[in-house]
Formats: C-alpha cells, structure tokens, sequence
C-alpha cells in the first residue's frame, strides 16, 4: 500500500468520507469484475459489490495497511460471493448441481442470461464466440475462485493462497485442474460450435 | 521422466507456475519431446483464448451508474467512523503488548488465587466433617472411648510380655536347668495369651515383674504401679 493510500485510509478513519471514495474509486470496476465472474449475475455482483465497500469502510480500522489495499477488497468480495452461492445451493435444494449440469447440456447457458434484466448470455458473448461464465460455472467453487484470481485478475500464487486463506500448493493443485477442465471444455465447445453456425445460418 | 507425467505439470509449466526444481525436468524434457510440446501450445491456446475473452467481455461490462454509485457513497457517509463505533476494540487492544502482559498477569493472578482458595477449602473440609459427625451422632462417643481404651489398656499388656521374654533369656543365658526354660516358656506363652486377653481389658492399675534366680530358685515379685514406680516387692 503506498503513502497516498495510507493517508487516505487515515483520513476516512477520521471521518472523511470523500477520501474514503477517493480510495476505493480505483478499484470499483475491477471490484465488480470479480463479483460477476464469480457469480455469473450481474445483479448479484452489484449487490455484492456494494456490500463490499460497505464492509470495507465499516471494518477499515481492522485493515493491514501493510496490504496490498484491493487485494483486501477482492478477499472480502470473494468471500461474500461463496456464502451467495451457499445460499443460492440452499435454496435450491441441489441446485448447483442442476444448473452445472445445464451448463455443461448447455454450453450458452449462463445464469445472467436466466433473468430478463440482465444482460442476455449472447450479449455478453465476446467476438470468440465463447461464453466464458458458463465454462467457469463448470468449475468447482475453490476452482473457479483460484482460476479467476489468478488467471484473470493477475493475482501471484501467493497472493491468491493468502486472500482464499490457503496454502500455495492448494491454490497450485486447484490451478491445475481448473486449467485441464477449461482446455477440455474448450474442446468440447470448438466440437460443437460449427454445428451451431451450420444450424444458424440454415 | 514420462510423458504422463510432464503433462500433467504443463497446466502449471505453462504460467511459470511450478517449482524450481520441477521446471527444469519439465524443460528438459520438452527440448527432446514433440508430444509434450503439443500438449504445452494447446494449453497455452487455451489460456489465451480465455483471458481475450475476459478482456473483451470486461471493455464491454457495465461500469457503476452514478445513480447506485452516489447513493451507496451516501450510505457510507451515514455510517459512523469505524474507530468510534468500534466493537472490535478488545481486538485491536489485543494486538498492542502491554494489554496483552496486563492480561496475562491477571488470568496467572487469578488462578494463583484459585488454587488458594481450593487448598484452603481441601484443609477445612475433613476437620468440618468430623465435627459434624460428632454432632449429629453422639452413640459415637461411647465407641471412641472404648477403641482409645483398647489402645491404652494394650500398652502396658506389652511390657508383661517383654518381662518374660527377658526371663526367658536370663534362665538360657544362666544355663540353669532345662524344666524351669520350659516352665517359663510356657509362662511366656500363657502371658502372652494373657497379654492378648488384656488387650480387650480395661487398663490395668498395678504391674507385677518376677524373676527367678536360678541358683537358688527364689522368685522376686516386684509390684509396679501404671507410672513404672515400685509400689513394693514379694519373695
């Protein structure tokens, strides 16, 4: 955490919270990012990305400011996503199972794409034609986290086992087979994709 | 090293994400493997498809409206600073040395003050016990009496024994003649029984102490009151 940031940490701790806005602006993008991977909903990741910054100002006296200050952000949005997913599971009954198994029936389903206001899946579908929530839907839950923290949030091995609060050869043993999973379902999709277009095009 | 199991290394080679020592067997084996190589570009293909979906899909991701994003900033300001509201304090104090040392001196103070208390009770209690045993059964009494009786009464039993004992042993070193050793064995015997018998018997006032002189025969008789003080003595 640099100079800047600790002042405004400082400063927010006093009171001010302008400066506690000034510190978290740069990350509110990333921050929901993260909430939408790992939920697969951009509704969710809203409600989770504001519940995120709440919690952060409300416990920011418990912060290490010798952290790195959105890794910090990132560990308790994360968190807040897994207890969502524990309560989406038991709501529905099996319903993780029944939706992974969608999924993978599936390969364009996404659950944003289950609810009108969001955004539909082939919206948010990138010009590789490939949805990405549905192949991390088919990742497990410690998986998926350790994928989209360090695959594509950038975050070290070491980081990653210090914000799951985990060991670096779990995050390596998770890693691993999240990454052997993606290859195979991206196999799978490149098998089906041109039956797609052919039955598009028709 | 085989080709199984390098592949299953390439998801973490592929990253720079294995150890050391495994990266160079892996490398190694790379330089002189064409399967392995394939295996290693499909995961990187792989990997990169992914993370360019990843970067297009966040261009296109909906940032924060400013609506939800001015409320929520309007929500934290009516929170209270977190440093006055702190209901973590103990935490906090914990982290700092001499809380923690005045802490600790209290819990040690406390169990110091514990283990007073419960030797103290453990002293008091058979004392207690005791009392109220005498209290609340008085026939006890009578019985104590008798057992402190039977105690006292088998003392001076003792002595009786150990008189014929030494006249036993005065007759053998005398070497006198072999009937009066048998006679006073005999009289050890039955003062012995005696003594056994006296043992249940009330305490004695007066003790008598023989001897038999082996030359001439003569037994003196002398009489002991219960203080071992010569009241008189007989032929």
């Amino acid at each position: 955490m640099d100079e800047r940031e600790k002042e405004l940490v400082r400063k927010a701790l006093s009171g001010e919270s302008s400066a506690f806005e000034e510190l978290v602006l740069p990350y509110r993008r990333s921050l929901l990012h993260l909430a939408y991977r790992m939920t697969g909903d951009m509704e969710e990741a809203m409600d989770i990305a504001q519940e995120t910054l709440l919690r952060s100002f409300r416990y920011l006296d418990r912060f290490d400011q010798e952290r790195n200050f959105r890794n910090w952000l990132f560990q308790i949005a994360a968190n807040l996503a897994k207890d969502w997913q524990q309560k989406k599971i038991l709501e529905t009954g099996a319903g993780r199972i029944s939706i992974e198994a969608e999924a993978s029936e599936n390969p364009g389903f996404s659950l944003a794409a289950r609810d009108s206001s969001r955004q539909p899946a082939t919206e948010m579908r990138s010009d590789l034609n490939l949805d990405l929530n549905s192949c991390l839907r088919r990742l497990s839950a410690r998986e998926r986290q350790v994928f989209i923290l360090r695959d594509l949030e950038g975050l070290s091995i070491r980081e990653t086992a210090d914000l799951l609060k985990t060991s670096s050869l779990s995050v390596r043993v998770s890693l691993s087979s999240a990454r052997k999973k993606i290859r195979q379902i991206l196999g799978e999709q490149k098998k089906s994709d041109p039956e797609d277009r052919g039955t598009n095009e028709m | 090293m085989k080709c199984k199991s390098i592949q299953k290394k390439l998801a973490l080679y592929v990253s720079d994400d294995l150890r050391p020592g495994q990266k160079d067997r892996v490398q190694k084996h790379l330089e002189g493997c064409s399967t392995c190589r394939h295996e290693l570009q499909s995961m990187k293909e792989a990997l990169l498809k992914i993370k360019k979906a990843d970067l297009a899909e966040r261009s296109r991701l909906a940032d924060w409206d400013e609506k939800s994003w001015s409320e929520l900033l309007k929500r934290i300001s009516a929170i209270e600073p977190p440093v006055k509201s702190r209901p973590a304090r103990f935490f906090v104090a914990w982290r700092e040395s001499a809380f923690r040392l005045a802490l600790a001196a209290g819990i040690i103070a406390l169990i110091v003050l514990t283990g007073i208390f419960v030797r103290q009770g453990r002293h008091q209690l058979p004392s207690t016990a005791i009392a109220g045993k005498e209290a609340t059964t008085p026939e006890s009494r009578p019985e104590k009496t008798s057992t402190e009786a039977e105690i006292t009464a088998g003392q001076p039993a003792q002595p009786a024994a150990e008189i014929l004992t030494e006249k036993l042993a005065e007759a053998e070193t005398s070497a006198g003649p072999s009937g009066k050793k048998q006679k006073i064995r005999e009289e050890l015997l039955s003062g012995k029984s005696t003594a056994s018998e006296n043992a249940t018997a009330p305490q004695p006032d007066r003790i008598e102490m023989a001897f038999v002189l082996p030359e001439s025969g003569v037994q003196v008789v002398w009489v002991l009151d219960r203080n071992f003080k010569l009241e008189g003595d007989r032929q």
